[in-house]
């Protein structure tokens, strides 16, 4: 008995251990979405997980301010090169020993040092109406339970008026107002161009402003990214297309022009695109939803009850963006699901949206990118990947990151699949319910919610060469791309994209049956077609003089060889007639 | 002398003869197999070229001369059948990548093979069965026969297929679908009239035929499937009694 005991300790530690081993190794898809095993990206070491007991931190975050971290955005100065990491963290209940609801912003420097923490923004009377002052909202949580509130509500008119006669220097801390956060869940840091009371740009001034965006008060709250005074508030559009909706922003970012675009729960018509002063320009990049063609068929013929009766398809909402440099907007948004049927349309999932609103990612992968093909059917994991964030880099490359199986996918700005790196699982690098990711030069930051932290993903031995490869293609050095892809295969002989690589720098130095061998390896139909094109014109070029002469020669010698006897005949014909006369 | 100029004559004369007459044999054998080849080249013109294409431009009238006079040859019709197995399993190596992208290593001969005779035995089955039913002139033998000569567009269609899927581009794969796609269209166009020539139908009777071959085919595929399953758990059954007893007792 002891024996088998043992032997069965023995195999089911082969079994973990090995079982360990495939789920460390990583996996990706091949060019018919197969799963095939391949080594991640990007890892994640314990060193790179900061939480409120790291020593970058220094103790200084609160563990219940800290408790439900929402976004994450990196700034890099352009003057400086200096980055600063930005992440705002909720709450939605009144913690009961302090008696506060803790919606805080964290600044931290590079590498992740903290720097400073901001959980109420002042509001300076002065600068604003009373109108505008109206319009602002703050959270007020002294009643026993959290709710928004009108500032003026908060700061009667009356004291307010007290408050401007007071030069601001003499103020008591009584005197100040403040704007509390209530479900803070974006942060978002630009500068843009400082303007007069015309709205005219003020040439070679600029404000550099952080933007919150302040769900549980409806409004999105913009702060001097020094001394943290609001310098506006964006309240709800008043146009005629929001009424009975309300305006919960989740997200937003601004473009060069200054325009700020939102992302809002519960809106469906797309990204809510505002002016510089808060007004509602647009929605721009709708989640077009289209029906089957049984669905429209049958939509046809039904009559108006059972219409009524048919579930109505919802177009999704956005998720989360991001800016890349050149002004196109990443998103990332749930499937389109007809609820009626179970059908769900998960191409469009990750968007590329242009200034005129339209969808231009290019999709030339060998599938999709759309997360993971091969997905569990049923359980409490079953279906596609739900993406919750993504990152851009300077190369076109994106990052999406993917909260039901904890991973990040990488593709290139083709929409190949590069990588599939991390996890979901129960270490602290592992991802459970990540909420933003972004790029930090070569380095990923994960925002992680449910372990409350940050996780830093490096890139691996393979990743950083097949990121070195994308980056020397982006910038046109195909050649040294070429060598770093010929590194990739030597590393995983299986990943199938490198042969493309490498065939793309063989197809431009004219080596056509090379590139052929490489894209047939590769399994690119498109590009294997290209070179066989250019190889077949090649053929073509040197054989065809010698084709065509020979034809022509063949085809003379016929008509000199018709011709000749027919003289002869005519001769023959003549002769025979000269002896009969 | 004159002996020995006699003798040499004599020895010589024959020996010349014999190789002149062996020559003439061997001139004449060589004669015989190359006039055998012609003959067999043009017969094979004439069965598997001209007839079929009289055919596929003369429905009616070919199917009559096919069905009256006898012109259908079994051997022909199985070459038919062979040649677009054969074609179906080059097409799986030799076609171009931009064609088809498959794994040669993944290639199951038997099954390529299944994939062309077993839907000719099918159809064949199911329609006999049906036309037997709905009075239809034409035997099993004729059925069989007819559907292999209407293999022939396809067989060409196949043939052209794989040597022009070697030289187009992506852009141009059109061509290739068009010819697989004429290759569908005249073998059906085939088999159609010649259901309608074998059985002596009508325009509107043919098609009911048709749909109840479909029918009878699926019962048949229904009832295969069936069968299949049950002496599967037969043999399961089998095995198991077989295994429990050398378990217990060997």
């Amino acid at each position: 008995m002891k024996h088998v005991r043992r032997i069965a300790i023995f195999v089911v530690a082969i079994m973990l251990l090995v079982t360990g081993l495939n789920f460390k190794a990583g996996y990706t898809y091949s060019h018919d979405g197969q799963v095939i095993s391949s080594p991640p990206g990007y890892s994640a070491t314990i060193d790179g997980v900061y939480n409120v007991l790291s020593t970058a931190w220094g103790g200084k975050i609160n563990e219940k301010e800290f408790n439900s971290p929402e976004d994450l955005y990196i700034y890099t100065d352009p003057d400086t090169n200096e980055e600063s990491i930005y992440i705002v963290s909720s709450s939605t209940s009144i913690d009961k020993d302090t008696n506060i609801c803790y919606n805080t912003l964290f600044k931290f420097d590079e590498d992740l040092n903290f720097i400073e923490k901001i959980s109420q923004f002042e509001v300076v009377p002065d600068r604003f109406t009373n109108l505008e002052l109206s319009k602002m909202k703050t959270r007020v949580d002294s009643t026993g339970s959290a709710s928004s509130s009108p500032l003026t509500s908060v700061y009667s008119y009356e004291k307010i008026k007290s408050i401007k006669e007071t030069p601001y220097e003499s103020r008591t801390d009584d005197q100040k107002m403040y704007i509390k956060l209530f479900k803070v869940s974006g942060v978002y840091r630009a500068k843009r161009a400082a303007r007069d009371e015309n709205n005219v740009i003020i040439e070679n001034e600029f404000e550099d402003l952080i933007f919150l965006c302040d769900t549980g008060n409806s409004q999105i709250v913009i702060v001097e990214s020094d001394t943290y005074k609001v310098v506006q508030v964006v309240s709800g559009p008043t146009d005629a297309v929001f009424t009975g909706k309300t305006f919960s922003p989740t997200k937003v970012l601004t473009d060069t022009a200054g325009r700020i675009y939102v992302i809002s729960d519960g809106i469906y018509e797309g990204i809510v695109l505002l002016s510089n002063k808060g007004e509602f320009m647009r929605f721009v990049g709708v989640n077009y939803t289209t029906l089957s063609f049984w669905d429209a068929l049958w939509r046809n013929i039904a009559t108006e009850e059972q219409r009524q009766q048919m579930t109505s398809i919802l177009q999704t909402e956005f998720k989360n963006f991001a800016m890349d440099s050149q002004g196109f907007i990443y998103t990332v948004s749930r499937p389109t699901t007809n609820s009626q049927t179970g059908a769900t349309d998960d191409k469009s999932m990750i968007k590329r949206i242009n200034q005129a609103g339209k969808d231009v990612l290019v999709r030339n992968g060998y599938s999709v990118p759309k997360g993971d093909l091969v997905t569990i059917l049923v359980g409490n994991k079953k279906g596609g990947s739900q993406f919750t964030g993504i990152a851009v880099n300077d190369y076109g490359m994106y990052t999406v990151v993917d909260a039901k199986g904890g991973r990040l996918f990488t593709y290139d700005k083709e929409g190949n699949l590069l990588y599939i790196s991390a996890g979901s699982g129960v270490e602290l690098t592992n991802l459970v319910n990540p909420v933003a990711v972004s790029y930090q030069g070569d380095n990923l930051l994960v925002l992680e919610k449910n372990n409350r932290a940050v996780i830093r993903f490096t890139p691996t031995e393979v990743g950083a060469l097949i990121n070195k490869a994308v980056k020397l293609h982006a910038i046109g050095r195909s050649e040294e791309a070429s060598e770093e892809w010929q590194n990739v295969i030597n590393q995983n002989p299986n990943y199938e994209l490198a042969y493309v690589g490498v065939g793309k720098t063989y197809l431009e130095a004219e080596r056509y049956l090379d590139a052929m061998s490489y894209f047939k390896t590769g399994f690119s139909v498109s590009y294997y077609s290209k070179a066989y094109k250019y190889y077949r014109d090649d053929i073509i070029k040197t054989y065809f003089p010698w084709v065509m002469s020979v034809i022509v020669v063949a085809v003379l010698a016929k008509i000199g060889y018709n011709v000749y006897k027919n003289i002869r005949y005519k001769k023959a014909v003549k002769d025979a007639g000269d002896i009969d006369g | 002398m004159d002996e020995k100029l006699d003798n040499v004559i004599t020895t010589e004369e024959p020996v010349v003869n014999e190789s002149n007459q062996e020559n003439q044999k061997e001139e004449s054998k060589f004669k015989k197999v190359l006039k055998k080849v012609l003959k067999f080249l043009k017969w094979f013109k004439e069965e598997f070229i001209k007839f079929p294409l009289f055919i596929v431009f003369h429905p009616l009238k070919g199917w009559e001369e096919f069905k009256r006079e006898k012109r259908g040859k079994m051997s022909v019709a199985i070459t038919f059948g062979v040649f677009v197995a054969f074609l179906s399993i080059m097409e799986y190596q030799y076609s171009g990548f931009i064609v088809k992208q498959v794994d040669v290593t993944e290639l199951k001969l038997f099954a390529e093979i299944a994939y062309v005779v077993a839907p000719i035995a099918l159809v064949t089955v199911s329609n006999w069965s049906i036309t037997t039913l709905f009075d239809g002139k034409g035997k099993m033998k004729e059925i069989f026969m007819m559907i292999c000569y209407s293999l022939f567009p396809l067989a060409w269609a196949k043939f052209v297929g794989l040597f022009v899927s070697n030289v187009v581009s992506q852009q141009e794969q059109a061509i290739y679908s068009l010819i697989q796609a004429l290759g569908v269209f005249f073998m059906c166009y085939m088999a159609f009239f010649g259901f309608i020539s074998i059985h002596e139908y009508g325009l509107l009777k043919c098609i009911l035929s048709l749909i109840g071959t479909a029918v009878a085919l699926l019962v048949i595929c229904f009832i295969g499937i069936l069968c299949f399953d049950l002496v599967q758990k037969m043999y399961g059954f089998v095995y198991t009694i077989y295994r429990e007893i050398t378990l217990r007792y060997f």
